[in-house]
């Protein structure tokens, strides 16, 4: 398994909230390899399930849209203007190249006006509506070939390999635990779970959690895992509110299941994989945040690797963290045996 | 000339490091003319002739960073020449010789505050991260002191574009390189600076050394012709033609020579704009006044974000920069110049 090869696949196909279906059959097409048992339900959510169905069956969650732009206006000279889907921080937009998804994919780069010449001042951020994206179109290609409604996404371009084994590239968020769910199924190869996995590739978790909210809903899971990125340490951050890029984090608080926070953290300890507790109280801004309430209630719990710059075309994670992500997820699954409901009880 | 400014963008050659440039040239231009360098790093090519000096002169230097320190978390703190901060975020650069990879990330938007994200990012909170563990780490592959560039990939782009980085100045340089293939009647001198976005510092340099008498400066000027409400000077726009400086902020062209350029350009029906916008600079400022003084005048390739990692020109415009230059030497505007 090659996972520059696979994660290049990944981030480069389009799959902007609310718009998957470029990533989606990517991912149909990548889960089929492993499982006869791969089916898309009618919001666009990608399901591989593995192993016969049995008791108890556990639901990882991995979010395959992306945040991105849409074109909000076309001026007469043929430049555009956008808004945001999703948490993009126009910050990191000027200088930046993007492609825009109309007829056809048209290459961008989103400019400015040079602080020099306008009456504004080098200390302020550009506001969103300030920025504009140059296609280089006359604006009468321009008209043909680009609506209202298009949405952008940062330029696709294959993963950039740093030192050790960091990568670096937009969308790491959250396609990296695709990966992971794939470096799982390769696992699944030579073990027999007592258990069925059912991995599942949701859509707009970036906005709405849709596609947690109703795969939780159909699929009806006994437990689920929400696999997404949390920040990594970087200078600027408050001690405590990101984390060493070596580390596998799992959370704990009221939206996580505190046997399966239990569980988890034993299955890292086993391997001697290196972990560390992010506390959330309430809210987790993940899909298992939807999946907890979902049928009456499923639980849920949260396995992530730490990511540098997210939501930025440079996010940034280290492969081997990601790996030791599937690693405990891996052992998690073998200790499920057929006193699993005892050992979630919460009337204890 | 598309070709060889592919090639010209993508060496990283930023001011005070611009061997890599200097050495593709000099290879393309031993052919043509005797090369040497001087002890700036100036590269001199030189067709010995008969009447005037001329000087053709293009910049190699591009704006960029150099590693200013490592981070106990092993993260670049860099130092910069030229580039506005808020163009450098989320960007890819390449460090040092051996071109180790790393990004330009930016504190997630999560972790804001409402505050924060009306501010501009400062540099002084902007780092490099190449993937490396910590400090020691770091200091396997770079070095403090390694100059950065940015990294992005030359295409086509729109309808008859280019983008890349650095056409500040590579198309000059392009432009000059195409000139050095032709004979024209005059001493003449395809001069390649360094440190001109330092401020024009080789050209200071090289002025003396070649003294001319007359001096084409090829540059990639600002066009800021995306029409907003905001914009009170557009100095050019892009598919325009090449822009003749008449006055920046370092030289006033003479008027002999500009009206010179501008009766070839008219004569030849060479599409031309005339450069609207005093700001900035370039190599013609320290050359005009060289020794007892030269006629200078700027031909300039309208680019948008220049100075950031990736700007944008018509290949028309380069195309008629040659031509117009070449029109000029080839005796047209050359001969009306006073002895």
């Amino acid at each position: 398994m090659n996972d520059i090869q696979i994660l290049n696949r990944l981030v480069e196909a389009s799959g902007v909230t609310g718009n998957e279906r470029e990533v989606s059959e990517v991912i149909k097409d990548l889960f089929s390899a492993y499982s006869p048992c791969v089916w898309q339900d009618r919001n666009g959510n990608v399901y591989a399930r593995m192993g016969e169905k049995k008791d108890p069956e556990v639901m990882i969650m991995a979010h395959m849209d992306e945040i991105g732009l849409m074109v909000t206006e076309i001026e007469k000279n043929g430049l555009l203007h956008f808004i945001n889907v999703g948490g993009v921080d126009p910050r990191v937009l000027p200088g930046s190249e993007v492609l825009v998804l109309g007829k056809e994919k048209i290459p961008g780069v989103i400019g400015a006006v040079p602080p020099h010449l306008t009456h504004g001042k080098r200390g302020d951020a550009y506001p969103i509506e300030k920025l504009y994206l140059d296609t280089g179109l006359s604006p009468e290609e321009v008209k043909e070939k680009i609506h209202t409604g298009d949405y952008i996404t940062f330029m696709p371009r294959p993963v950039l390999e740093l030192r050790n084994s960091y990568v670096s590239s937009k969308t790491l968020d959250d396609r990296a635990l695709i990966l992971v769910m794939l470096q799982m199924m390769e696992e699944m190869k030579h073990y027999r779970l007592n258990c069925s996995v059912v991995f599942c590739a949701s859509v707009q978790e970036e906005r709405s959690g849709v596609g947690a909210i109703t795969g939780a809903f159909s699929l009806n899971p006994d437990m689920a895992i929400a696999i997404d990125v949390h920040h990594g340490i970087t200078p600027g951050v408050r001690e405590f509110e990101a984390y060493p890029m070596d580390k596998v984090i799992i959370t704990k608080g009221s939206n996580i299941h505190e046997k399966m926070f239990e569980m988890l953290m034993e299955a890292a300890r086993k391997l001697n994989v290196d972990v560390v507790v992010d506390v959330a109280m309430s809210e987790t801004g993940t899909d298992a945040w939807d999946i907890q309430v979902q049928r009456g209630g499923i639980p849920s719990a949260i396995v992530s690797p730490p990511l540098r710059y997210m939501h930025t075309s440079v996010e940034t994670i280290d492969l081997e963290t990601l790996r030791n992500c599937g690693r405990v997820l891996m052992e998690f699954l073998k200790g499920l045996d057929e006193g699993w409901e005892g050992r979630l009880c919460l009337d204890d | 000339m598309l070709g060889r400014l592919e090639i010209l963008s993508g060496i990283p050659a930023v001011s005070g490091n611009e061997r890599e440039a200097r050495r593709y040239i000099k290879e393309y231009a031993e052919q043509y003319g005797e090369t040497y360098v001087d002890t700036m790093g100036n590269l001199y090519v030189h067709k010995p002739g008969k009447g005037k000096v001329v000087m053709a002169c293009a910049h190699m230097d591009e704006v960029g960073m150099m590693v200013k320190g490592i981070t106990k978390e092993g993260l670049l703190a860099y130092d910069e020449i030229g580039i506005d901060s808020r163009i450098c975020v989320s960007k890819r650069v390449l460090v040092g010789r051996n071109r180790i990879p790393g990004v330009i990330g930016a504190k997630a938007i999560h972790l804001q505050s409402e505050e924060d994200l009306g501010k501009a990012i400062k540099h002084e909170d902007l780092y490099i991260d190449i993937g490396a563990r910590d400090r020691e780490d770091a200091l396997r592959y770079v070095s403090v002191g390694d100059y950065i560039s940015f990294d992005t990939e030359f295409s086509l782009f729109g309808n008859g574009k280019v983008k890349g980085k650095a056409l500040d100045d590579r198309v000059g340089c392009t432009v000059v390189m195409e000139l050095l293939k032709n004979d024209y009647d005059c001493d003449f001198y395809g001069v390649f600076t360094v440190q001109e976005e330092v401020g024009t510092r080789g050209a200071m340099a090289a002025a003396y050394h070649v003294q001319p008498d007359v001096a084409l400066i090829f540059e990639g000027t600002t066009a800021n012709d995306m029409d907003t409400e905001d914009v009170f000077q557009f100095v050019t726009k892009v598919g325009n033609g090449p822009a003749i400086t008449m006055m920046d902020k370092g030289t006033i062209v003479r008027r002999s020579i500009f009206e010179a350029m501008v009766s070839t350009a008219k004569e030849t029906g060479i599409p031309y704009q005339i450069r609207q916008g005093t700001l900035g600079g370039n190599d013609a400022g320290a050359i005009h006044k060289a020794g007892a003084g030269a006629l200078a005048i700027g031909l300039s390739v309208p680019c948008r974000y220049i100075h950031g990692p990736v700007a944008v020109c018509s290949a028309y415009d380069i195309e008629n920069t040659f031509r117009l230059a070449d029109a000029f030497l080839s005796g047209r505007g050359l001969s009306r110049l006073e002895a």
